[in-house]
């Protein structure tokens, strides 16, 4: 992408369809106290929970049973505070549930949170 | 006195266009519904020459490629009353003892030596009111826009009206009668080169009528291809016979041309609309069918049940049934408006006590339902509760299923909890609900109020083919449909008189008589004919004529939508509205997109290619129609930001080019069942239970990828996955 991705003109729609069903879900927010719910379709929120996200949507890079990537070097996770090459390798809660959603659409997550969460 | 009845079944039947000069046979058994120690469900089409033998996927085009069009078979039933003016009721059943008529059969005593079929087809599409908006813009004495406005005489008292003598000159399309004597095993074309014919009305004898103004459009570019999908329209269909007598009608080829001011062929003319264009014709027709039978005491008698027959869209996917279907509607009318069934219907209200059949009055909503996920993306959960539906049994509820389904009257304002059919609803209707009849049929089992079986609703063999053949077209969204609209509704558009049994029976359509002999060379010889909630006599082509013009684009169009009207409003096409729309505590405008017609117009399917790479296993579905030139990512939108809301993701699984569905409409698959499915050699059996697209010649996917649903107007769109390559 050669301009800064946005929430409104590049995320937004990834999750448009997620939306009624995850604003039922509440997660903890390590940066606040408590519990908050997920409203996909809200910037503050879905920046909020970014890393949330992306762990939950990368759920599905790794094939544990087989013991193999699905996904190229380039388009997993790195591991918080990991050197090159540590990956999140699994999820609590793989999203969207019933499948991974297009490797493109998690590319421009990934790039989103790259460029700094711009709304 | 005895009296011995006659009539044609099924009272409506249904042709479909193919470009191939093959044909097969319209299914006569329901779609999707079980089949008596068969793995395979019904709907699907019969190979020629046999009574009921479903065909193979293989034999759905011919050896050169071409979509095969589906023949409308009809046959005559002698019916045993006591008295030509006893009383009717329906369904008859055993009563009357209903015998098929054939060559050689005997009817009150007499050998029948023949049977003379005369069948009137023609296409007033272009010579009648815009459609779309179903039967409200013909309340109240009016009438909406007449198509090809700009055609007519000043100096007419019909001026501006279907009556006006230089539009049925020129905007409708009449091929006339044509007659065949089964004995003869003949082939009538209806083209401009085949000279009309009728049945004389004492003898039976075949007259031929060269002066009857047959019309077709006129003029082509000299060279051009007759078979090119836009050339100019020469034929609409044909009729022959089988070896016992039994009819055959053919459709057309699935042709659509423009035409110029002056009415002559013009290969420019802009498809701008999905429903109405004007300064097009397509090939698709309508009309009565009528048989006499000879005898071999050269005696005649003409059969009192006339029939009709309607040409229309190819049927993509013949085993998946419709949640409301054509049938259901004419049964729902004829229940509330006909006094067909007092039982269940009397004195303007559904009659509690009647206990509704569960075979009948229920398995099959629930078994379309369940049916659905084979042409549209559902979510997994959502798959998992319509497969229970589809196999539940008559005492198996034990939830208050009626939650859940959307209420006749509650057509506006989604509930908080999903509520069925999730589809789009009919003309100003945002959602489609069940006919009163099927939402009363289901409240009555819901309830308890049931029989496990058919209870009373045994049909004989001539009745079981008319709610077959009508079971297995589009109902319930009739903005405008597919094979018939909102006429299907109109009381005024059958024959009234249907309770004597003298008068051929329920769901016959008030034909007017047309005198033949009367006809005059070069006078247009049709008229305006029917109007809807006017009453008045059928003509050939009115019940086709609120049909979108031409069909095919509005088969392009119908795969999702947003909702009209659409709850809480319309959302404009810019990111202040979307943002209003989707906010925490949104507006109400809804932006969720919903499917037109998946049983009758696919929009996702799982492709046998793709399950048979897989392993058997179902994989990712694709949008049926997916040829180049139906990517929706990437096409730039002219849309204003004061216009309705305008997102790649509202033209996903369509042509973006009108025009270019005219080229490709035979290229769609066919959803069957896998048990249809003709393997090639090495390949594993499928799963009994799948429904899987064959025989596309899409050769490549160049649509979208396919997301379950909920589908939202600001979905991100995706590429498809590639297609799995040939086999060596």
């Amino acid at each position: 992408m050669s301009e800064r991705t946005s929430f409104k003109r590049d995320v937004q729609g990834l999750f448009s369809r997620y939306v009624t069903d995850m604003n039922k879900v509440k997660l903890s927010n390590p940066d606040s106290t408590g519990v908050q719910r997920l409203y996909l379709n809200d910037y503050a929120s879905v920046k909020a929970f970014a890393w949330q996200i992306q762990v939950a949507i990368h759920g599905y890079d790794y094939d544990s049973r087989n013991e193999k990537w699905l996904v190229a070097a380039g388009q997993r996770l790195r591991a918080p505070g990991g050197r090159e090459g540590e990956y999140v390798q699994s999820a609590p809660h793989p999203m969207p549930p019933d499948g991974p959603m297009p490797q493109e659409g998690i590319d421009i997550f990934d790039q989103w949170i790259r460029d700094g969460m711009q709304p | 006195m005895a009296y011995t009845g006659l009539r044609i079944h099924p009272a409506i039947g249904i042709a479909r266009v193919g470009n191939s000069e093959e044909y097969y046979l319209g299914p006569e058994s329901l779609a999707g519904m079980p089949l008596d120690g068969q793995d395979g469900t019904g709907g699907l089409p019969i190979r020629p020459g046999t009574e009921g033998t479903a065909i193979a996927s293989t034999e759905l085009r011919d050896a050169s490629g071409k979509l095969k069009r589906q023949a409308a078979r009809f046959r005559i039933y002698q019916y045993a009353f006591d008295a030509a003016d006893g009383v009717e009721s329906y369904p008859l059943g055993r009563r009357g003892a209903a015998a098929e008529v054939a060559i050689g059969s005997m009817v009150d005593g007499k050998v029948v030596k023949d049977i003379v079929w005369t069948v009137h087809l023609a296409n007033k599409k272009a010579n009648s009111w815009e459609g779309g908006d179903g039967v409200a813009p013909f309340e109240n004495q009016r009438a909406p826009a007449l198509r090809n406005p700009h055609f007519g005489e000043p100096g007419s008292p019909h001026f501006a009206t279907p009556a006006d003598p230089l539009r049925l000159k020129l905007l409708v399309i009449d091929a006339g009668p044509r007659t065949v004597q089964a004995s003869r095993q003949s082939v009538q074309q209806f083209d401009a080169a085949t000279p009309p014919s009728c049945a004389e009305a004492a003898s039976g004898a075949v007259r031929s009528l060269p002066d009857y103004p047959v019309s077709f459009p006129r003029g082509g570019p000299s060279g051009a291809p007759a078979q090119d999908p836009g050339a100019v329209i020469a034929s609409l269909g044909a009729i022959t016979t089988e070896t016992n007598g039994r009819l055959l009608v053919l459709g057309g080829y699935g042709k659509a041309c423009g035409f110029d001011a002056q009415g002559n062929y013009s290969a420019t003319a802009v498809l701008d609309d999905n429903v109405n264009n004007d300064n097009w014709f397509d090939d698709v027709a309508d009309g009565p069918v009528t048989a006499m039978l000879l005898f071999a005491d050269g005696t005649a008698r003409s059969v009192e049940g006339s029939a009709w027959v309607v040409s229309t869209d190819p049927s993509y996917a013949p085993q998946t049934a419709n949640v409301v279907s054509l049938w259901d509607d004419l049964y729902c009318t004829w229940l509330e408006k006909m006094a067909l069934r007092p039982a269940v219907y009397a004195d303007g209200s559904y009659q509690t006590g009647y206990r509704s059949n569960f075979s009948t009055d229920v398995q099959p909503i629930l078994r379309a339902a369940s049916l659905q996920r084979w042409t549209t993306s559902l979510p997994p959960r959502a798959i998992k509760e319509h497969d229970l539906l589809g196999k539940m049994k008559a005492e198996g509820l034990t939830y208050p299923i009626m939650n859940f389904i959307r209420h006749p009257d509650q057509t506006g304002a989604p509930s908080l909890r999903p509520q069925m059919p999730l589809s789009l609803g009919d003309a100003g209707s945002s959602l489609l609900t069940l006919t009163r009849a099927q939402y009363f049929f289901m409240d009555q089992w819901a309830h308890g109020q049931y029989v496990a079986g058919s209870g009373t609703f045994l049909l004989g063999a001539g009745e079981a083919l008319d709610r077959t053949v009508l079971f297995n077209c589009l109902g319930g969204r009739y903005s405008p449909g597919i094979e018939m609209g909102f006429i299907v509704r109109d009381p005024g558009l059958y024959r009234q008189a249907w309770r004597r049994h003298d008068a051929g029976g329920p769901f016959r359509i008030n034909a007017q008589h047309l005198d033949y002999l009367a006809a005059v060379r070069d006078q247009p010889f049709l008229g305006a004919g029917y109007m809807p909630l006017r009453g008045g006599a059928v003509q050939p082509g009115d019940v086709s004529k609120f049909m979108a013009l031409p069909w095919h684009t509005d088969y392009n169009s119908c795969a999702t939508h947003l909702p009209d009207p659409n709850p809480g409003g319309t959302v404009l096409n810019n990111q202040q509205a979307i943002d209003a729309a989707t906010a925490l505590k949104g507006n109400g405008y809804n932006t969720l997109l919903y499917s037109s017609w998946p049983a009758q117009r696919p929009v996702a399917v799982y492709t046998y290619d793709d399950v048979v790479a897989n392993g058997g296993e179902l994989t990712t579905p694709r949008y049926s129609v997916r040829g180049k030139g139906t990517r929706a990512d990437g096409v730039p939108s002219a849309t204003p930001e004061n216009a309705e809301i305008d997102r790649p993701a509202m033209h996903v699984g369509r042509y973006q080019d009108r025009a270019q569905f005219l080229l490709n409409w035979h290229r769609i698959g066919v959803v069957v069942q896998s048990t249809a499915i003709a393997r090639k050699a090495g390949e594993k059996a499928i799963c009994k239970d799948y429904y899987l697209e064959v025989e596309s010649l899409f050769d490549s996917d160049e649509s979208n990828l396919v997301e379950y649903w909920r589908n939202t107007a600001i979905d991100k769109v995706y590429r498809p996955k590639p297609q799995p390559k040939p086999k060596p």
